[in-house]
Formats: C-alpha cells, structure tokens, sequence
C-alpha cells in the first residue's frame, strides 16, 4: 500500500533530494571545524544563516543562533530572558507544548506570573483579548505562535507585536508553523525574537533550528559551553550569534538546511496552488461529512477535523492503517487551545506544498469512506 | 494464544494504549469477541473492526494480526491485566 503523507505540520516529507545529498556529503567530507575561519573557508552556519535573514526579516544574519529545534530556541529565549520574580509574562492558549512547558517551569520555580490569553474557535488570538491582557497584566513578556499547529491560523503577528510593544512588553514569536510557508517581517513587526525550526517547512533536516534575537535584546545563556573561541574565559562570548551557540553545532544538518533553503529560492512555491488543495482538501472533508474547523483568513496548509460517531484517534487509525493516510491525531501538544474550539482533540492533516490534488482527493474518499 | 505486546505513544489526554501481535488475524480474533459491542467497517480499504467494553476499546484491521487496545485511565493496570489473561486465554 502507497502513503500519503499529511503530517507536514510535525515534520515536512519529502524534502528536496539535494538535502540528503547534503548531508550524506558533509558526513563524508572533513569536518569544517578544521579550518579556523578566513577568506577562504566556508561555514555552512554563516551560510545558512545569510540565507535565513530575509525569510525572516532581519538585517543582521549574525543575531540569529542555530541550534537543534524550536523548543531549544523557545527554552533559550524563556530561560534566558531577564524576568524577575513578579513579573508577568502572556502567552496565547494556542501555544505548543514547547512554549507552555518552559512557562510552567518558570511559574513554579521562579515566582513568574504566566497568563494565557484565550483563542477562538479558529484557534486564533482575538485582538482585543490580547489588548485586554496587555492592559490588565503589563507583561515584561509577550510570546504568541505565528500559528496555531492545529488549526493553521495565522494570528496578525504586527498587530500583536505592537500592542504588546506600546505596553512595554518584549515580544517573542513562535514561527515554527510558518517560516518557509509564508514570510515573516520581524523587524518591521516589532517582533523581538523569533523561534523557528528547519525540519517543516523550510523544507530541512530534523534537528535543526533558530533563534533570531533584535539587537539590545540581552539573553542570559541557558546553555553554556564550549564555542571555540575566548577558551580561556569562564563565560560565555557576548556576541551574537556565539553566545547562544555552546558546543558543537549539527554540520550535516546545516548543510541539508542550506541545501533546502538554496532549492526553495531556484524553486518558488505555486502559493495559489498550495491554497487551492487546501481549500479543496476542507471542502471536501465538509462535503462528505467531517466537521471541520475552517478558520477565515490566512492559514498555514493544516486542517483539523472530527467525524461524527468515532473518536479522532479511531479515525486516524482508519485513515493511517486502512488507507495508508499519515495523519496526527490528539492534542497535537497545544492542549490549551481546544478550550477555545470547542472539541477534545482533532485529527489533522497538513499538507506540503508537494501534496498533489489526487492526493487530496484520496483522503476525501477516505474519509467520506469513514462516515458511511 | 500467546502474544506480544508494546506500548504505543500519541499525545490524547488519557492515552494508555498497547499494540498486540496475535497468532491470528483480527477478522479471526473479532470471533472472540462476544459480549463486546463490536463494530466491523468492510466498506474501507482495508476492513477494520471496532470493539468496547468497559471502557475497553480494541480495534484492528480484519487482515492483519495485530491489534491496537486502550485502557480507561483510571484503572488502567487492572483491565489491561484483565485483558492480557483473557487473550492469553484464548484458544486459537
């Protein structure tokens, strides 16, 4: 039986061939650890990084630190940002896991007070009850998804970053949803740091990741080590991006990263293509019986949905072992969020911009197979 | 009927379910399954049957020998212990 696969939100599949290729060359080659620096050499993490800064909107490629995933950028900038006991920090119930366990650390632990700021039924952040938060709680702190991995809807990031910017907050962006989808304006947002992994739709390898952090934004290493540079000082460097970059980074990786991100600009994506299977794909889920949640507006290509009779986790089944679908099924580590849409959990298809229209139609059929 | 067993991992709140690899197929071990509200979907790809009791659900492709069980969070060792004698039981 052939796959599908509809689990780009967790992990993008199939990459470009040029990443493995990429990768399984950089493991074969010398390390480039071996050279120090210089004209000549070539550091695929400067590399990747130059390329990374317009996909983010940022000027200076240098304050973007490379690490292994979202979470340990999302954990570098909640555990190194100078909070003290007291201060509040909100976040919105569409986090993931990655954010929401890192606040729960510091609400315990360091006397941080953490409010969540409730999401609709779209699992988006309403601007005025961001508004109200802001006003309410004065946070030193406001982290908020781009989107939400469950229903796909992108919040009005400037919006939030600026709000959050009049109340004096520092502004952290959770752009793991979205980086390499659709572009993301840091800077001009008035965003202060952004999280972002490599492995969904940049297109990279797993293990792979970053966090751009605004210049005169200090963080506190939360990981210290070895850079390879000023070995005899008992500190970590204060420059970006060394200072949050202890020990040795994942070349391979990197390579792959820089391979995908080189593919992705020699290969633009067919964005009105990407949305018309995405419209059709909840189109039909609908038509054949799904409730689907349909949010307005821009959205990320993941759709969640139930179907009436059968648990979600019992609809994945069909659809994974009986049609051969590879879906997600659950929380999808954002348990906040379902508060807001109404539903205990979803099944969730998310597609990439590879997911042919036969594709789509494939797990329509499924699923009106499903509901009878 | 001997078996194996393992732990299967996904992220819903109450989540304690165990795949288990059977001597038989699920189209024959469903047979067993009286007293069970079963579920049999024929019309898919590849059939499958759904089966609850007790909080107990189990379910599987009718042309496969492994099958998927989750147990009620609260008492979860105890039926899942319940459940394994009486597979274990089984005369196939």
């Amino acid at each position: 039986m052939s796959l599908i696969y509809m689990n780009n939100a967790a992990t993008s599949w199939p990459k470009p061939p040029c990443v493995a290729q990429a990768v399984e060359k950089a493991l074969i080659e010398l390390p480039g650890a071996m050279h120090r620096g210089g004209v000549e050499d070539f550091d695929v993490f400067a590399a990747v990084r130059k390329k990374l800064a317009p996909k983010l909107g940022v000027a200076d490629p240098d304050r973007i630190a490379l690490g292994c995933n979202a979470t340990w950028a999302l954990n570098a900038a909640l555990f190194g940002f100078p909070l003290q006991k007291g201060d509040a920090v909100i976040a919105t119930c569409a986090e993931h896991n990655s954010v929401i366990r890192p606040l729960h650390v510091l609400e315990t632990q360091k006397g941080i007070r953490v409010v969540y700021v409730d999401t609709d039924r779209s699992g988006r952040v309403p601007l005025e009850n961001w508004h109200q938060a802001l006003h309410e709680h004065r946070p030193r702190l406001a982290v908020f998804t781009h989107a939400s991995n469950v229903t796909g809807a992108v919040n009005d990031a400037a919006a939030l970053a600026q709000a959050a910017k009049r109340s004096g907050a520092a502004v952290l962006m959770d752009a793991s949803q979205t980086l390499g989808w659709m572009q993301v304006d840091a800077e001009r947002w008035g965003v202060d740091m952004v999280a972002f992994t490599g492995h969904k739709y940049l297109l990279g390898p797993q293990g792979t990741g970053g966090l751009w952090v605004r210049e005169g934004i200090q963080l506190s290493p939360h990981l210290v080590g070895g850079t390879g540079i000023h070995s005899d000082k008992d500190t970590m460097p204060e420059d970006m991006p060394l200072r949050l970059e202890a020990g040795t980074g994942n070349e391979p990786s990197c390579h792959g990263l820089l391979a995908a991100l080189i593919w992705a600009e020699e290969n633009p994506m067919d964005r009105a293509a990407c949305n018309a299977r995405l419209e059709r794909l909840k189109r039909g889920l609908a038509e054949a019986g799904a409730a689907v949640i349909c949010p307005e507006g821009p959205c990320t290509p993941v759709v969640s949905f139930n179907v009436p009779g059968y648990s979600p986790e019992d609809v994945g089944f069909m659809l994974t072992d009986s049609y051969g679908i590879v879906c997600r099924t659950g929380l999808h580590c954002a348990p906040k969020v379902f508060e807001g849409l109404g539903v205990p959990a979803t099944v969730r298809l998310s597609l990439s911009r590879f997911t042919t229209e036969d594709e789509v139609d494939e797990a329509v059929r499924a699923v009106r197979d499903i509901v009878g | 009927m001997k078996f194996e067993c393992k732990k299967t991992e996904n992220c819903f709140a109450d989540a304690q379910t165990y795949e288990y690899r059977l001597p038989i197929s699920g189209e024959a071990f469903s047979r067993f399954l009286s007293g069970w509200e079963v579920r049999v979907n024929a019309k898919l790809r590849r059939p499958v049957f759904l089966a609850d009791k007790n909080g107990v659900h189990v379910k599987g492709l009718l042309a496969h020998n492994v099958i998927r069980a989750s147990f009620p969070q609260s008492r979860w060792e105890a039926e899942k212990a319940a459940f394994e004698t009486w597979l274990g039981g089984i005369d196939a």
